[in-house]
């Protein structure tokens, strides 16, 4: 999906969608394997179960106090699934563009510009993970929560200095309050008809999860 | 040259637009792999630590394939202090140490040491360590010019294995066994030091300099340039 603006509101409303109910849920997986071209992220299945290990133990600790954590735990994986493809399909550069052409170059330009700082942080803290794992393999040091206190630390330090770098570079370059930018976007058909199809996949879910009756209490089905 | 020990064939990596390309053989000696910035060095440098495949050819090993990758980074590092740091390599932690120069440093955490010396624990434990490839990415930087001459003397009394340093800095260099250039993602060798010498067309500017005066160089390394510059007519 080329267009940033139409991917952003996708992301919400399958990401809403597969929240509210368990239909919506499968539903928005489906969106992800036909129109998200199954595009994702994560790169091994390892790193998949990594990440639903914080929503696996909640998932348990909801069965433990009687409710229904399997619809916690696949409704979250979804979401996931979803996250994963828009980090997959983002471009540098598009959270200033979607900020300033929906904001304005003030607060948009300012949250765009967080956006992005944000997402090169991931990045920068995505390879660092790698070179760190090929690093001690090498050394011949298995990971161990003994290891963690170090390697935690030095990460936090090298994102501390790349902050530092970037909040130097921003005011040498007399960054105060916004900024112009003037963003373009290239919107092709498919992906309208796309972003239809989650505006659909939100309602059913909606209808499925029947919200109206129980909002305000839990969205749990 | 000596008996290679890698060998690659046909080597291509692609990443987005650029293309990496490499036909080489790596042996027994000190390797100093320059170019431009952008050019691919690190991309080969990892490949030929194994991080990472190639598209297409091979990389062939005659040997052991015992390898240690320095990143410009301290990325192994996995301790708290100099000592843990030294014992976590699996070596003689005090050798490390004492050839780090950090003896009496023992119990100091590694966050209070500056950056210069984290880098010498780093490279004292990898060449002191057992290992048949040893790529070094860009091992000075960050490094002040007494920390520099350690490096060159410690690289330089590992010449029995095969050492690859990647670097555009060359200005503090060790003895240097054979030179190849990486340009747009060709790797090409230059061949051995310093018959090859004045064939480098994208020699650093001291290089050309002494060229142009017509000294010849005995080599690369830090001494052998200061010798050569003595040695300029008039």
């Amino acid at each position: 999906m080329q267009d940033p603006r139409i991917r952003l509101v996708t992301t919400i409303l399958l990401s809403a969608a597969a929240w509210i109910s368990l239909p919506g849920a499968f539903l928005a997986v489906l969106w992800w394997l036909i129109c998200g071209k199954a595009r994702t992220s994560i790169r091994t299945i390892r790193s998949f179960f990594i990440i639903l290990i914080v929503p696996g133990v909640m998932g348990l600790a909801a069965v433990w106090s009687g409710k229904d954590g399997l619809s916690y735990v696949v409704r979250i994986m979804a979401v996931l699934i979803i996250a994963s493809w828009m980090y997959a399909e983002r471009y540098p550069g598009e959270l200033l563009d979607v900020g300033v052409w929906f904001l304005g170059t003030k607060t948009g330009f300012d949250l765009g510009l967080i956006g992005e700082l944000s997402m090169s942080s991931l990045d920068t803290l995505a390879r660092e993970t790698d070179r760190i794992s090929i690093a001690l393999r090498q050394k011949g040091t298995s990971l161990s929560p003994r290891i963690i206190p170090a390697v935690f630390s030095g990460i936090l330090i090298r994102q501390l200095n790349l902050a530092q770098e970037r909040a130097i570079l921003l005011t040498l370059r007399g960054y105060t309050r916004g900024g112009m930018h003037c963003p373009s976007f290239s919107s092709p058909g498919i992906d309208r008809i796309n972003g239809a199809f989650s505006c659909t996949i939100f309602i059913l879910s909606l209808i499925a999860g029947d919200f109206f009756n129980i909002a305000g209490s839990t969205f749990i089905v | 040259m000596n008996t290679p020990l890698i060998r690659l064939t046909g080597v291509i990596r692609k990443k987005g637009a650029f293309t990496l390309k490499a036909d080489a053989e790596f042996g027994t000696g000190i390797h100093l792999l320059t170019g431009r910035v952008g050019s691919g060095k690190t991309t080969l440098g990892e490949l030929l630590a194994g991080i990472g495949e190639p598209d297409s050819g091979t990389i062939r090993w005659n040997g052991g394939r015992r390898v240690m990758l320095l990143q410009d980074t301290s990325y192994h590092i996995s301790t708290m202090t100099v000592q843990e740091e030294a014992g976590s390599w699996h070596g003689d932690a005090e050798r490390i140490i004492r050839t780090a120069g950090l003896t009496g440093k023992e119990h100091t955490d590694l966050l209070r040491l500056s950056r210069g010396e984290v880098r010498r624990l780093e490279l004292a434990a990898i060449l002191t360590g057992q290992y048949d490839l040893i790529v070094l990415d860009e091992p000075w930087a960050g490094l002040d010019e007494e920390a520099r001459r350690w490096v060159r003397q410690l690289i330089d009394s590992h010449a029995h294995e095969i050492i690859v340093i990647i670097s555009h800095d060359l200005t503090s260099l060790p003895h240097i066994d054979q030179l190849w250039e990486m340009e747009c993602g060709r790797l090409k060798r230059l061949g051995q030091v310093p018959a090859c010498l004045s064939e480098w067309t994208l020699a650093p500017p001291l290089v050309r300099y002494l060229q142009l005066k017509g000294v010849q160089l005995s080599g690369l390394s830090r001494e052998e340039l200061e010798e050569a510059v003595c040695r300029i007519p008039g």
